[in-house]
């Protein structure tokens, strides 16, 4: 990377970090896993950068990066990690009295998701990407979000039913 | 849109979420690209110095002689390993989760729908297909009993709810490999992490401890054989046992993650025949290529995270590290899949997939871009990448 190319990276780094860990947060639940992905999705476009910083969209680019880094750190053995269906408990008691029950509940509702379902969805109502550029993203068919969208909006749906039926 | 998607996209814009990054997020980011590059550099480097000194030992005949047995050798690197190609096979609609191999077919388990194919390696067309009663995690085949194993981890739910209630079963399902009938299912309660068919069983890792379905005439029937935590297991169809892994040590720092040993069971007997030394690894999963055996892992620093062990007394043959200071492009932790005369290699993470000579630890050819698991025979060689099965173009001397 050339001083030029050093620079520009420095400045997206520094810019973009936190909007990029937000996203990778959201993608894995988990504030330590979020920055690893980042820094490992980073660390690859790091290489590239004089050719990634004349897209028309570098963050983008990262942010797809951020993606699929994730989804292969998720992938089968052996570190698959377990999704969790269930809401626990104490943090439900804990926090229903409070205003922002419901986005808690709907926080932990999201740990439930699999990885792949819980993307679709921060892609789609969080980044505000069409089906396309999601599929694009996650290299599947828009059949395919749209299922996992529906799949993954269901289960939520549950749980925030549930929610609601027990306070 | 409904009040749940309003919901939900007040949770992901909720400000709590938002992380700030360390006041070294920039360093900490260049250093790992940098070792990333070094990686590519001393493949190179390594690259030239084994030419050259192939070259020099040619021209002056040197004998280098015998190994002591004491000694732990560093895997020797294979010249200009080729980087291959990965084709996806269209198998409709769905997305593949697990497959296996045999000289004549693969075995597909697809999700959305839920299916079982078999497919051609001869056309790469489906042969035959069955709906699967659970969204398969994984499968394997037996090719010598005519069976193929499948298992499906889920949680129990009650019943009007659809909510968990937090408590792993596994079911397991076999079917004719030359019908696809169903021969039989058995459910036993727990998370299932690995498994691998032999003799007319499947071997399981489970949370639970290490268990074994056999099939009685009332159907297959599950019996633990070994309690505890056990990740990997492995058939070693030259020596009729199987290998398993159990952690033998705690982990000693944050960083760490402890040591496994590798077991050895009588497939007969059921019964613990051998016992290797610790290796200090974590998670980790074994492969068995004809008589040799690797395991690989997650480790801290720069201690090694590929093994190959002796295949009579299990100790350390060879070791690699697949860290920053080795020459093979891997990072925290090394994943292993027998081929039938490779090793496959995957980064744990993520960043490609190897090819390895299984004697000589040398690197044969790498896929960049392609996932695990892999698995292969002689001239074929396939991964389940991404939602799609992918065909690997096999060159030089990876075979499959």
């Amino acid at each position: 990377m050339n001083r030029a190319d050093e620079d520009d990276f420095r400045s997206f780094v520094a810019a973009r970090s936190p909007s990029l860990l937000w996203f990778a947060h959201l993608l894995t639940g988990d504030r330590h896993a979020a920055e690893d992905i980042v820094q490992t999705a980073l660390a690859k476009t790091a290489a590239g950068w004089s050719r990634v910083r004349r897209k028309e969209n570098p963050e983008g680019y990262v942010r797809r990066a951020i993606v699929n880094t994730h989804l292969n750190a998720m992938r089968r053995r052996p570190w698959r990690e377990q999704p969790r269906e269930h809401i626990p408990e104490d943090v439900d008691s804990r926090r229903r009295e409070h205003e922002l029950d419901d986005r808690d509940a709907m926080w932990h509702a999201l740990a439930g998701l699999p990885p792949r379902q819980r993307a679709v969805l921060v892609l789609r109502y969080y980044e505000d990407l069409s089906e396309s550029d999601i599929a694009d993203v996650l290299g599947c068919s828009r059949g395919t979000v749209k299922s996992q969208a529906a799949k993954g909006l269901l289960h939520l749906r549950r749980i925030v039913q549930k929610e609601d039926a027990s306070t | 849109m409904t009040d749940v998607e309003q919901l939900l996209r007040e949770t992901l814009a909720d400000p709590r979420h938002r992380l700030d990054p360390g006041p070294g997020m920039y360093d900490t980011v260049r250093e790992r690209a940098h070792q990333r590059r070094r990686r590519v550099v001393q493949v190179s480097s390594a690259f030239t110095a084994v030419v050259l000194i192939a070259g020099v030992a040619t021209t002056v005949g040197v004998n280098s002689g015998h190994r002591r047995a004491d000694q732990v050798a560093a895997p020797s690197i294979t010249p200009s390993p080729q980087t291959g190609q990965a084709t996806s096979v269209d198998l409709g609609k769905g997305s593949t989760s697990a497959m296996a191999v045999t000289s004549s077919a693969v075995y597909v388990a697809r999700q959305q729908p839920n299916e079982l194919l078999q497919v051609s390696t001869t056309n790469l067309s489906v042969t035959k297909r069955v709906a699967t009663p659970d969204a398969v995690d994984d499968i394997a085949v037996d090719a010598a009993a005519g069976r193929v194993w499948t298992w499906s981890t889920t949680q129990a739910t009650v019943a009007d709810s659809g909510q968990s209630t937090g408590t792993d079963s596994t079911s397991i399902h076999s079917y004719a490999t030359s019908s696809f009938a169903i021969g039989g299912a058995v459910k036993i309660a727990t998370y299932t992490f690995d498994a691998a068919a032999l003799d007319g069983q499947l071997w399981l890792a489970t949370n639970d401890g290490l268990y074994v379905v056999t099939t009685a005439a009332s159907g297959p029937v599950a019996t633990k054989v070994i309690s505890g935590m056990v990740f990997s297991v492995a058939a070693d169809v030259v020596r009729h046992r199987v290998l398993y892994g159990s952690a033998v040590s705690a982990p000693a720092a944050a960083n760490s993650l402890g040591s496994i040993v590798i077991h050895e069971i009588d497939v007969f007997t059921h019964s613990v025949i051998g016992v290797g030394t610790p290796l200090p690894i974590g998670k980790e999963s074994i492969a068995i290529v004809g008589d040799q055996i690797w395991v690989g892992g997650y480790g801290s620093g720069s201690t090694p995270r590929l093994f190959h062990l002796d295949g009579a007394s299990l100790q350390v043959i060879q070791t690699n590290g697949f860290g920053a200071g080795d020459p093979l492009p891997f990072g925290p932790g090394a994943i292993v899949w027998p081929g039938a005369s490779v090793l496959w290699v995957r980064s744990g993470g993520s960043e490609g997939l190897a090819c390895v000579d299984p004697q000589s630890g040398a690197l044969l050819e790498q896929w960049p871009a392609v996932q695990g698991p892999v698995a292969s025979v002689r001239g074929d060689a396939f991964a389940a990448s991404d939602g799609s099965l992918d065909q690997l173009s096999l060159s030089g001397d990876c075979t499959g």
